[in-house]
């Protein structure tokens, strides 16, 4: 697997593992939030470590941990399976994560305006991706009618932006 | 009515852009049947039992005369000549092929139309009072609000992939005639303590295979807030409504099985975070909105006309018509005048692309060029001067479009059934042909007055059977149709779900079982007491005498 993240397809430098002993290892490390949980105290230490979370997680579990992850992988079952679109916006929007939000799972590129849009900021593609569709999906719409995890200014918004500069002017 | 901006424009464009994109990278094999299949449901396309079908959105109802010719023109150049207007006021074209799906799609933008999240696990097609704006009994337009949750549910990055299918019902009016109650969301504008206009939010309720009528989440939400209140009940299903069974995964189970309380608790504390934040409309684009739904110039009319009397005495085909499809409007000397898509042994909810550009133009000559879709799949012209209601009503007799049976047992609300649907285990269509055909005696239906019968062809009661005062769910049996039969549902203000009356019916037999609880009714009945009424009163125990005998 490779990565996409702004914008381009990179080598994936960070290793998913199962227990604390390869969780110490050098190198950037992925463990599941129960290997979090019970080694956090030993796992601090450590600069470079993410949380795999399952979509189902309670999100509160990590309120005092958020500033010390540098990564969290959030997990889609299937393409259809939209749980992880909130935990993204709760991780950015409500406690302020500002680490790497990434997407596992069989999303596709019809999808990555939603993930980075909800704070998704790199996801796991195959090494063969057309980075093109994904990039051409990103950039397809030219508004937006709600505020995200983004700066995208909604419609509701810009609307009486334009009207107000266009008064000043 | 709303027009386009610039941004919308640009969205729905870019929308069949991409619809484009994915239609050509499903076609050379770059996206699989299994990845395309959500992307396509999301623009409203469906694979059916012959053929795709394609869903297109009629936001909350509201056509103008420009929009209805386009949806002509579509049912002439890509379909068979004909539409279907569903129960939730929008339209089908049951013959498009894949390929120029997305030519549709650009036609329809080129009028701001679009097929838009009329299908898939989001947030659908804002529903609302057809009478809106014009109902005599309406605090607030609705359509105000609708087009606000329009654009904020439109590409919600967050709620592309709900559990489920999400639909939101809006209403202004003291008489709910949006079934806000049997909604995944339901509003109802209220006034607010000091006099301002707010919302009463429902939510849970829904038809399916599990019906529920709505529980009350708030009394009063004001009316800046309702953005970040929507946020937060979508939030709290996304995150917590089952995906483990796709007939538990709709919002009323999760607020069954948790509770309203504990559902209203966790919406609430989600809520205290997020409403004092970005999703705060600005008043300015509140009356932007609001500018939009402006009344039109109505001209200052006597509340009778002498004329519009005299017409009813001279023509009892008229006086008739008038009796049961035009209703009360907000302004003296105007009228509501619905046009009946149910013609005795027609399909209901069908209309011919001949039939649509008439009543574009009746539309314009009569209407101020606007037209409403009811999700009793019947269509509207809103603001009718009394005065010209004779002479729309000879045009519509002109064109096939004069049957005098809204709100009667002629106005049957059916699903396409086995005749187009994958999903459906029985034909509704039949059914209903053959029950208006039984009551196509205009004295007869008249005299058996206010009755609602909704058909479904399974379970999944697209149909509406369960909120019918009489329901006929289509089942399989051993491979053989049975027809069960519900009595006093209603999808108003009173909302109810109806109980099943006893053993099906096969095929050939249901058509009498429904003349016999017409016929029980009729003997029953004290004054001019509804059909509900009279079963309100009594019980279920006539009819399943008359239908079954007594044990």
């Amino acid at each position: 697997m490779a990565l996409l993240k702004n914008g381009r397809l990179i080598q994936d430098r960070w290793t998913t593992v199962d227990n604390l002993t390869d969780a110490l290892k050098p190198g950037g490390v992925l463990v599941p939030l129960e290997l979090w949980l019970a080694e956090r105290d030993t796992l601090r230490g450590k600069s470079a470590v993410g949380v795999i979370l399952p979509n189902d997680a309670d999100l509160d579990l990590l309120a005092d941990d958020y500033d010390r992850i540098a990564a969290i992988v959030l997990t889609f079952p299937s393409m259809v399976d939209g749980r992880a679109f909130s935990q993204a916006r709760l991780i950015r929007e409500r406690f302020g994560f500002d680490g790497e939000i990434r997407a596992r799972g069989p999303v596709i590129a019809d999808q990555y305006l939603y993930l980075l849009r909800c704070g998704v900021d790199a996801v796991e593609v195959p090494d063969d991706t057309n980075v093109e569709s994904w990039l051409r999906n990103a950039r397809r719409f030219s508004a937006v009618y709600q505020p995200a995890a983004d700066d995208r200014i909604p419609a509701y918004r810009r609307r009486h932006l334009v009207a107000a500069s266009a008064i000043a002017s | 009515m709303y027009v386009y901006d610039e941004l919308d424009r640009g969205l729905v464009n870019e929308r069949v852009e991409e619809f484009r994109d994915q239609v050509s990278r499903r076609i050379s094999g770059e996206l699989t049947e299994e990845q395309f299949r959500p992307l396509r449901l999301m623009n409203g396309l469906y694979l059916q039992l012959h053929a795709y079908m394609l869903r297109v959105a009629v936001p909350y109802g509201v056509l103008s005369s420009t929009q209805m010719r386009k949806l002509a023109r579509i049912a002439r150049v890509y379909d068979r000549g004909y539409g279907h207007f569903t129960t939730r006021q929008n339209i089908q074209f049951n013959w498009p092929k894949l390929e120029e799906t997305p030519d549709i799609l650009a036609e329809l933008a080129e009028v701001e139309m679009h097929a838009i999240q009329t299908s898939g696990n989001c947030i659908r097609n804002t529903t609302a009072d057809q009478f809106a704006g014009a109902a005599a009994d309406e605090l607030e337009d609705p359509r105000i609000w609708c087009e606000i949750i329009r654009q904020w549910s439109t590409f919600h990055p967050e709620f592309t992939f709900l559990p489920r299918k999400f639909k939101i019902a809006v209403t202004g009016a003291v008489s709910d005639r949006a079934a806000i109650k049997v909604h995944d969301i339901g509003i109802v504008l209220v006034q607010g303590a000091d006099g301002e206009v707010g919302f009463e939010i429902w939510a849970g309720g829904g038809l399916g295979r599990t019906p529920m009528i709505a529980k009350k989440i708030r009394d009063f939400l004001p009316a800046a807030d309702l953005l970040s209140y929507l946020e937060a009940m979508l939030r709290v299903y996304n995150r917590f409504g089952r995906r483990d069974n796709k007939y538990k995964a709709r919002i009323k189970i999760l607020v069954h099985e948790i509770g309203a309380d504990a559902y209203r608790d966790a919406v609430e504390a989600e809520w205290a975070d997020i409403r004092d934040g970005a999703l705060a409309l600005p008043e300015q684009e509140i009356s932007r909105i609001r500018e939009a739904f402006t009344p039109p110039a109505f001209e200052v009319l006597d509340t009778a006309s002498t004329a519009f009397e005299a017409r009813k005495f001279e023509d009892r085909g008229f006086a008739r018509w008038v009796a049961s499809n035009v209703r009360r409007h907000k302004v003296a000397g105007y009228a509501i005048a619905n046009i009946s898509l149910k013609p005795a042994g027609g399909i209901p909810g069908d209309a011919t692309a001949e039939q649509m550009d008439a009543v574009a133009d009746y539309a314009d000559r009569w209407s101020f060029g606007e037209l409403r879709v009811a999700h009793e799949q019947n269509l509207v012209l809103p603001h009718v001067r009394q005065d010209d209601l004779y002479d729309l009503w000879l045009a519509l007799g002109s064109v096939e479009l004069d049957a005098p049976n809204i709100g009667t047992l002629g106005d049957i609300i059916a699903c396409p059934g086995m005749d187009y649907c994958s999903l459906a285990t029985a034909r509704s269509i039949p059914i209903a042909q053959q029950i208006s055909e039984r009551f196509a005696d205009l004295e007869r239906l008249h005299d058996i007055g206010s009755v609602s019968l909704n058909i479904s062809g399974c379970i999944n009661a697209c149909g509406h059977h369960h909120v019918g005062n009489i329901g006929i769910l289509g089942v399989d049996k051993k491979g053989e149709e049975f027809y069960q039969v519900t009595l006093g549902g209603q999808a108003d203000e009173n909302a109810s779900i109806g109980k099943i009356i006893g053993p099906g019916f096969a095929s050939d037999a249901i058509v009498d079982a429904i003349e016999t609880i017409i016929e029980t009714y009729l003997s029953v009945r004290q004054d001019d007491e509804s059909f509900i009424g009279t079963l309100n009163r009594l019980g279920q125990t006539p009819f399943k005498e008359a239908l079954y005998g007594t044990a």
